[in-house]
């Protein structure tokens, strides 16, 4: 995709500065650096244990960095992070909600932690309920949600309060096509409108076809940065998919040994 | 059955147990792994049994004959005290998992038999408390060396170990009843059959309790040692009753009671596997709360004027304690631990009016205990959704207020109403009442307080079987110190009460009492707080699950 949606002279959405942290000996940021101007859809890509849900966290100052800093449109996550968390949105891996509330008190709980009024928090939750065919079930509990409807649930959630930075980790799991799709659109539509959207995803056709730049992470590093074409020009990969790319950089062309393997 | 199969889920089922309570720390420490309660239980053994020698070496002449028959009542006891104990901890922590963890439970999709995890599940019962027996095993030998009573002890030892495996079947029928009727519920949703599943599951929580409650076993044990035969028709008894039987010599009827323990242990047992077979594996059905359409309300927090962050808080918690299974057990506890109480002291022999005076200074600990466990417990009940808190723009106070609100306005209610309902009974003058109100009141707030501050600090999040919400460490501390705590804030109460009872007035007037009390617990109340918001600042700044 094309470079829409950037406008470099506004304050930078997310800004993250020689950003490390590691768990004990697990060294899962090194020395990570990212600036996203407002309205872009940002991708993060990497195979798993690459740091892309650790530096999701980091941005919303739920892992604090050994060292670096974060930003969010210029308010920085270590000093401020009550503010920060009123201006993003987060769709974590694996949703955590309540089982014990319904859908609708779910979101009500949500809408409340942020502050919204009354009319405003009837006029949301209705929209999203109808919009990802959550009408009908509102009303029961969420333990007997299937992972699609918890997904769609957690980004309504995450919607609510019109955030200005979405953090949206695997966003698509478990999502029907057409909840999938419209997802899709939303995230497309809300960059048009300035929102700007860090998105991590394995589903590397999805990357290609809504992220404006992305990263591909690898063993808690930046290995490369940009939009499709530059990624292809660092790969020196001129012509091929974002799939040929990715592994590629990553290190990882030949999977012939591992399926034979596996097939034995 | 398949025993290696059995001996590995019990190994994993203790394991869980140990990691879940040691956050943070590695899989490879000692402390993670089962075989570190096999060093526990030596210590246990070989400290009290060291210690009575030495004591036991030490004494003069002529406590013999006292001591003899404790050593008997000890043997004969272990038995009993065992299978109580085992189903009190039962109650407590074993049959209440979360729902995800029981629907999703790997061990439902292995090739496992239920009668294998009946087993394993027992055993890793058995064997995470082991150390009640062998403290007690320790503290009986040195007491059965010193009186030659050897046999006795070897025989003790094996019927109290399968005393425990007693009690850890009887856990199992417990935890399959209560799922079933949470499975029955859930299959016909409602928010009527909520209720009814919520009185239904704390009734058979305390049903359980009460009928194995030491504390009613007491006096069966003493009567036991005394009248050999009166207790024959209770299985439960039969270990206990095995050891007395042998100290009088009585082979032909110990003989008996051999031949039948292990028939009534492994009928427990039967009965255990076909409730686990027809009950278990609660389906994820939906249940509809309500069909009205969504209407956003302040609600009648929101016009008490509470902030809207704090109100959801409160209606969130609320809902989590009559909707959830595995909190059913804090609304059944109170009432387990009551009604024992209630029935001793309803048998003393003095004036309604003065059993009441004697027993509320014990009884009101034990009304804010439910304060204190409630609030012990309300950060760790958040699970693994505590992400929800966190990614909220919301600061660690408001969180504090809206978990204090949480607590108190369960506990409050209760503690008072059953307070002025002893009271009311007894028909204590009109001044006592006022300050018991009083006291009861003080030390229910300052038990939350207290219980916050301990929850804040140790919570647990993990939501693996049996589930604490509370670290172990914490969980201890928080017993030490509110103990500690209700025993200054009561101790001007009790002083007034029982000098007036007993040596009469000592110059120390009620109002005087009452208001040093208030003093002491609202000291003790600040004091918690800020270590509450402390902890709670510390655990809010950094994602810990």
């Amino acid at each position: 995709m094309d470079d829409r949606g950037a406008k470099p002279e506004q304050t930078l959405a997310l800004e993250a500065e020689a950003v490390s942290k590691s768990f004990g000996a697990i060294r899962a940021l090194n020395n990570v650096t990212l600036r996203v101007p407002p309205g872009q859809v940002y991708g993060l890509l990497g195979p798993n244990g690459s740091g892309k849900s650790t530096l999701m966290k980091t941005i919303l100052g739920l892992i604090r960095p050994d060292s670096g800093a974060v930003a969010v449109y210029g308010l920085s996550v270590d000093r401020d992070p009550i503010a920060v968390k009123r201006i993003v949105g987060y769709v974590p891996e694996s949703p955590r909600l309540y089982d014990f509330l319904t859908g609708v008190e779910y979101l009500d709980f949500v809408a409340d932690m942020y502050g919204l009024g009354q009319a405003e928090k009837k006029e949301r939750i209705g929209e999203f309920l109808t919009a990802l065919d959550l009408e009908g079930r509102e009303n029961d509990m969420i333990n007997g949600y299937s992972q699609g409807m918890r997904q769609k649930l957690t980004i309504t959630a995450a919607l609510l309060h019109r955030p200005k930075l979405l953090i949206f980790d695997e966003p698509l799991n478990g999502l029907d096509p057409k909840s999938a799709r419209i997802v899709k659109e939303l995230l497309h539509k809300l960059s048009q409108e300035g929102v700007t959207t860090i998105f991590s995803t394995h589903v590397l056709e999805i990357a290609e076809a809504i992220c404006h730049r992305m990263s591909i992470m690898y063993e808690g590093q930046v290995l490369a940065e940009g939009t499709i074409a530059d990624l292809r020009d660092k790969a020196e990969l001129p012509g091929s998919t974002l799939e040929e790319v990715f592994l590629k950089l990553t290190g990882t062309v030949d999977l012939r040994e591992v399926v034979e393997a596996l097939a034995k | 059955m398949r025993v290696a199969n059995v001996l590995k889920l019990a190994n994993v089922l203790v394991t869980s147990q140990l990691r879940g309570s040691g956050r943070g720390r590695p899989a490879t420490s000692l402390l993670s792994r089962p075989r570190v309660l096999l060093y526990v239980d030596l210590a246990g053994f070989v400290g009290p049994f060291g210690l009575l020698l030495v004591v036991l070496s030490r004494l003069p002449p002529g406590v013999d004959v006292l001591l003899g028959d404790l050593t008997v009542q000890a043997l004969v006891g272990l038995p009993v005290f065992m299978t109580s104990t085992l189903l009190l901890i039962g109650v407590l922590w074993e049959i209440t998992a979360p729902y995800r963890s029981t629907s999703s439970d790997t061990v439902n999709w292995l090739p496992l038999r239920p009668s294998e995890y009946v087993l394993a599940s027992t055993l890793s019962s058995v064997y995470t408390y082991s150390i009640l027996l062998a403290i007690g095993w320790g503290a009986t030998l040195s007491l059965a060396l010193a009186f030659h009573m050897e046999t006795l002890w070897v025989v003790s030892t094996l019927v109290s170990l399968i005393a425990a495996l007693i009690g850890g079947f009887a856990v199992e029928m417990l935890r399959s009843l209560t799922n079933r009727v949470s499975s029955s519920f859930y299959r016909r949703g409602g928010r009527g059959v909520i209720a009814v599943r919520l009185i239904l599951t704390v009734l058979a929580l305390v049903v359980f309790q009460v009928i194995f409650n030491a504390n009613l076993m007491l006096p069966l044990i003493q009567a036991l040692v005394g009248a050999v035969n009166a207790f024959w028709f209770i299985p439960v008894l039969w270990p206990a009753l095995l050891v007395q039987r042998l100290y009088q010599a009585d082979l032909l009827g110990a003989a008996a009671l051999a031949a039948a323990i292990p028939v009534f242990t492994a009928l427990l047992f039967f009965a255990a596997v076909a409730l686990r077979t027809r009950y278990w594996l609660p389906l994820p059905v939906s249940i509809r709360v309500t069909t009205a359409a969504y209407a956003p309300r302040a609600g009648l927090l929101g016009r008490l004027g509470l902030g809207s962050v704090e109100a959801a808080i409160v209606r969130k918690d609320l809902r989590s304690l009559t909707r959830r299974r595995e909190m059913a057990r804090f609304l059944a506890l109170p009432i387990a631990l009551l009604i024992p109480f209630a029935l001793t002291f309803s048998s003393l022999s003095a004036e309604p009016a003065e059993r009441v005076i004697f027993g509320l200074p014990l009884i009101v600990p034990l009304l804010a205990l439910f304060s204190l466990i409630l609030a012990m417990t309300s950060i760790g009940q958040e699970g693994q959704a505590v992400l929800n808190l966190y990614v909220s723009p919301i600061s660690s106070s408001q969180v504090l207020r809206g978990k204090l609100l949480s607590s108190l306005l369960v506990s409050t209610p209760f503690n008072v109403a059953i307070a002025a309902l002893l009271l009311a009974v007894g028909g204590v003058q009109t001044d006592l009442f006022g300050a018991f109100i009083a006291v009861t009141l003080s030390l229910t707030v300052e038990s939350a307080f207290l219980g916050l501050a301990v929850g804040c600090w140790e919570p647990d999040f993990s939501e693996g079987p049996r589930t604490r919400f509370v670290a172990m460490k914490g969980w201890m501390i928080g017993q030490l110190a509110f103990w500690a705590a209700a025993l200054a804030s009561e101790a001007p109460v009790a002083l007034y009460l029982y000098s007036r009872s007993l040596v009469g007035t000592i110059g120390l007037q009620l109002p005087v009492a009452v208001a040093v009390t208030l003093a002491v617990t609202a000291l003790i109340s600040g004091i918690a707080y800020r270590y509450a918001a402390h902890a709670a600042t510390r655990l809010l700044q950094e994602l810990r699950t």
